[in-house]
């Protein structure tokens, strides 16, 4: 069986600044990882390969420029069989819409069984792309995983809502996103970063798909939406810290704010 | 044409969710702006009885798809059934609360239907110009506000983040259709077989819907100090959170965790007990409102984001906190601040002071702050004091409950009023508000809901407006064969300009937040968890300036108003010259700039 993990280089975000003057990321020296839920889908692709022990293969996918590479190399390490990166200038500024007809079609030129997705990346914290992609192949979703089970020609899966869970039974091929729930992500092993290294991380560029792309739906003018303005958040006033105070006088403080501000 | 802004009315276990009644409040707020009709779309088994239900809520029309595949929530059949409502009706906006099911749905939605759709939205307008959806969302953790748009794909569709948009008042009288809409269903539209439904065990707190959050670190110290927190949770109707500090310990279950690898909230109160505040944490708490941190060390980050720090032990404080809250419950509502004792007897608005800010809270939440008789002598008692009191610079004025600053005049009290009881109404709030109008503290009402009537009468008599997003402002009186009569004829048409006035009160017609702001009625507009803040950040802005100078100028602009602009000049080059008085600030200001030295202005 073929498993594919669609993975995201992201910023880490506490890390995130923003330059006041054109109120865009600063991205340079900007520290990256690989997004947190996706790590949990990878870990749950592995075990699943693992389980299944009859050389089922895991394939980290990923788009973003070349030096996502890297995210793919961590991937890789962390024991997935093969690292594919969609890249191109063509793909740069895609929206979720744009984004996921790009991944479709680069999932159909690798073949599939099974797709997992993380639930939503924490840059852009849309959660969009993994049920669109499902849709452009025609493939039933199940997002906010939190537990997975071998169960014949499917999985049986646990998915979380606010007020309740369903326990599902999914046919292949189908797709799934992943919250952090399903799985601490392993580490990377020395002997996965040796092997990672022999392995080589295979490139799709848009004349590599382009027998599966309409031009018009990637990319800056592909998508529907687009950013009209951003702007960072006022930071928040200083407040007041008070030290020294005695319990009771502390106390009295509190109050006096919980008052002020009707809470209670 | 495109035309209807739709909501989709989420339900689950045929129970109505909140964030449905925010998306019809927000749409009908948008369909004035663009003119266009407001349909929930209602899908379920057995659930069009229900449809009636949501007309009140602001619904023209509810189109209904009930069929027993749609009992519970899977994607294929919700995807399929709203798929063919969009393309049967081409609507120019579909909504969705941005939920565990509204965030699978709409993905999947906009790619069958290539359409564009903007993610878990906290504000969303009409671009006056374009007539485009302007959809605004946080981004990078809340670090980056983005507006999106979507210009040539319809409909345009959003999620929008639970507990941000305000409902509608229900207005039973309000008419609307029910529409049931057929979808073929087969058996291979369920691409996903439902084995169970796991309702979340009881007793597991879902943290992100509490108003208010007791929040433990590693300060805490043990599972069993964690029976306190407990216990000002259940005090202040909250409930227990906790760093990943406390969970990776073993105090505390992982559904509790706040934080970047837990969840994000945003309650009213935030209250961190023993949290240092790794960025990672703070990324999951910094919207909440009211943010008090404990911690024995002064340099935790915590005390950054933090409105009030407390440095200290918070195992000796909380105890005391909870014998406190207990005491303050017990008193009821209208517990009073030392400060207030003066005030004894008011009971329908609330009279504060701390530091330098008095705070004025109309509180009768339950009439939406409908201002009687009494209110308004009360208000009128108030500002006499405050007259008196050099000590307060600043007053905000407010209303209780969230949902209205103040509604309008109490309907029910004055609909039996002969001529006379009529006349001597209007002259007591004329007085009352001339009174507000003419205190030496500047006057600035911070508004949150419904400014109808005498409520924006009472906004117009403060010297500056600061409303939330959700305000409504009105003048209805002639709906009901009146006028303003609380000083609105002649204060609104000096505010805005005669045609803006007469408008607004020929018409009747609500306006929002923005378009107040258009028109000059408010001079800021802020999302209403941020009201408070920028209030008294203003506050306290206007009083790091010379206080005397800034009542000078209070009074010059006030007095000069109704006069000739000859006559106003006069008034002007009055206040002026006291700023060169002995005991004035001009001198201490202008010396401090020469000298450039912060400069000492008398308190």
């Amino acid at each position: 069986m073929k498993i594919v993990v669609c993975i995201k280089q992201v910023p880490d975000t506490s890390e995130v600044e923003i330059d006041p003057k054109t109120n865009t990321l600063i991205r340079t020296g900007i520290p990256v990882i690989i997004n947190p839920d996706d790590k949990s889908g990878i870990e749950a692709a592995l075990t699943l390969r693992d389980q299944l022990g009859d050389g089922s293969t895991v394939t980290a996918l990923s788009m973003g420029p070349p030096q996502a590479e890297q995210a793919l190399r961590e991937a890789l390490a962390m024991g997935c069989d093969e690292g594919v990166l969609v890249s191109g200038r063509e793909f740069g500024g895609s929206d979720t819409l744009a984004t996921s007809t790009i991944l479709a079609a680069a999932l159909q030129e690798i073949g599939y069984d099974l797709i997992i997705t993380g639930r939503q990346a924490i840059d852009g914290d849309t959660a969009q792309v993994g049920p669109q992609i499902a849709e452009h192949l025609g493939i039933p979703q199940v997002s906010y995983v939190e537990e997975i089970q071998l169960d014949g020609d499917g999985l049986i899966v646990l998915r979380q809502f606010e007020d309740r869970y369903h326990r599902l039974r999914v046919r292949f091929p189908c797709l799934l996103t992943a919250i952090g729930e399903l799985g601490e992500p392993r580490y990377m092993t020395v002997a996965g970063i040796t092997a990672s290294g022999e392995k080589d991380v295979k490139v799709l560029s848009f004349a590599d798909l382009s027998s599966r792309l309409d031009p018009a739906t990637i990319g800056l003018k592909g998508s529907p939406t687009s950013v009209v303005r951003s702007y960072t958040k006022e930071p928040k006033a200083q407040g007041t810290v008070l030290k020294g105070l005695t319990a009771d006088q502390a106390v009295d403080a509190i109050m006096a704010r919980l008052h002020e501000d009707h809470l209670l | 044409m495109s035309n209807g802004i739709y909501v989709f009315a989420e339900q689950r276990s045929g129970k109505l969710q909140s964030v449905g009644y925010e998306l019809l409040g927000e749409a009908n707020a948008l369909a004035k702006d663009l003119g266009q009709p407001v349909v929930a779309v209602l899908l379920g088994n057995g659930i069009a009885a229900q449809a009636e239900s949501l007309i009140p809520y602001g619904a023209d029309e509810v189109v209904v798809v009930d069929d027993p595949i749609l009992e519970e929530y899977t994607t294929e059949p919700y995807a399929k059934a709203l798929a063919a409502v969009i393309k049967e009706r081409q609507p120019e906006i579909v909504l969705f609360g941005a939920t565990s099911i509204g965030r699978d749905l709409a993905p999947r939605l906009s790619a069958r239907i290539r359409t564009g759709l903007t993610a878990d939205c906290t504000g969303l307008a009409i671009d006056p110009d374009t007539k485009l959806l302007m959809m605004t969302r946080p981004a990078f953790g809340g670090n980056l506000m983005a507006v999106i748009r979507c210009k040539n794909h319809r409909p345009q569709m959003a999620t929008v983040r639970p507990g941000v948009m305000q409902p509608m008042e229900p207005e039973e009288e309000r008419q609307g259709k029910v529409t049931i809409f057929p979808v073929a269903f087969t058996s291979a539209d369920q691409t996903v077989e439902l084995l169970e439904v796991i309702p979340k065990k009881r007793g597991s707190a879902d943290i992100t819907q509490a108003s208010c959050l007791v929040s433990g670190g590693r300060g805490v110290g043990s599972k069993e100090n964690f029976q306190q927190l407990y216990t000002l949770a259940e005090l202040l109707g909250g409930e227990v959170s906790g760093s990943r500090a406390a969970v990776d310990a073993g105090w505390l279950e992982k559904d509790r965790q706040v934080g970047q690898t837990g969840k994000t909230v945003r309650p009213q109160l935030y209250l961190a007990c023993g949290i240092s505040g790794a960025i990672q944490h703070v990324a999951g708490m910094e919207n909440s409102t009211c943010v008090i941190a404990i911690n024995k060390n002064e340099t935790a980050p915590i005390f950054g984001v933090a409105d009030l720090g407390i440095v200290g032990d918070l195992h000796a404080i909380l105890p005391r906190l909870e014998t406190a809250i207990r005491r303050a419950k017990e008193e009821g509502v209208h517990y009073a601040a030392p400060s207030t004792q003066d005030f004894v007897g008011l009971e329908n608005v609330l009279f504060e002071k701390q530091n330098g800010i008095a705070y004025l809270t109309i509180n009768r939440p339950r009439q939406l702050n409908a201002l009687n008789e009494k209110t308004l002598a009360e208000i009128g008692a108030v500002a006499d004091q405050l007259a008196q009191d050099e000590s307060i610079k600043v007053l905000i004025v407010r209303g209780a409950g969230g949902r209205a600053f103040v509604a309008g005049a109490d309907i029910s009290q004055m609909q039996t009023m002969n001529e006379e009881e009529g006349r001597r109404i209007s002259l007591l709030a004329q007085e009352v508000f001339t009174k507000v109008k003419e205190l030496p503290q500047i006057v600035i009402a911070a508004i949150n809901g419904y400014t109808l009537g005498g409520g924006n009468e009472l906004a117009m008599a403060c010297d500056i407006r600061i409303a939330s997003n959700r305000s409504r402002f009105g003048q209805p009186e002639v709906n009901l064969g009146l006028i303003p009569g609380f000083t609105g004829t002649q204060r609104l048409s000096r505010l805005v300009g005669s045609g803006a006035a007469k408008k607004m009160i020929f018409t009747t017609d609500q306006l929002s937040a923005q378009e107040a702001l258009r028109i000059g009625l408010v001079d800021e507009v802020v999302p209403p968890e941020a009201l408070m803040r920028t209030t008294r950040d203003l506050a306290m802005k206007i009083m790091s300036k010379s206080m005397k100078a800034v009542k000078a100028a209070k009074r010059s602009i006030n007095q000069g108003l109704p006069l000739t602009f000859k006559d106003g000049l006069l008034v002007e080059n009055d206040c002026w010259t006291e700023c060169f008085r002995e005991d004035a600030d001009g001198h201490e200001g202008m010396t401090a700039f020469v000298e450039k030295r912060p400069a000492r202005f008398n308190q």
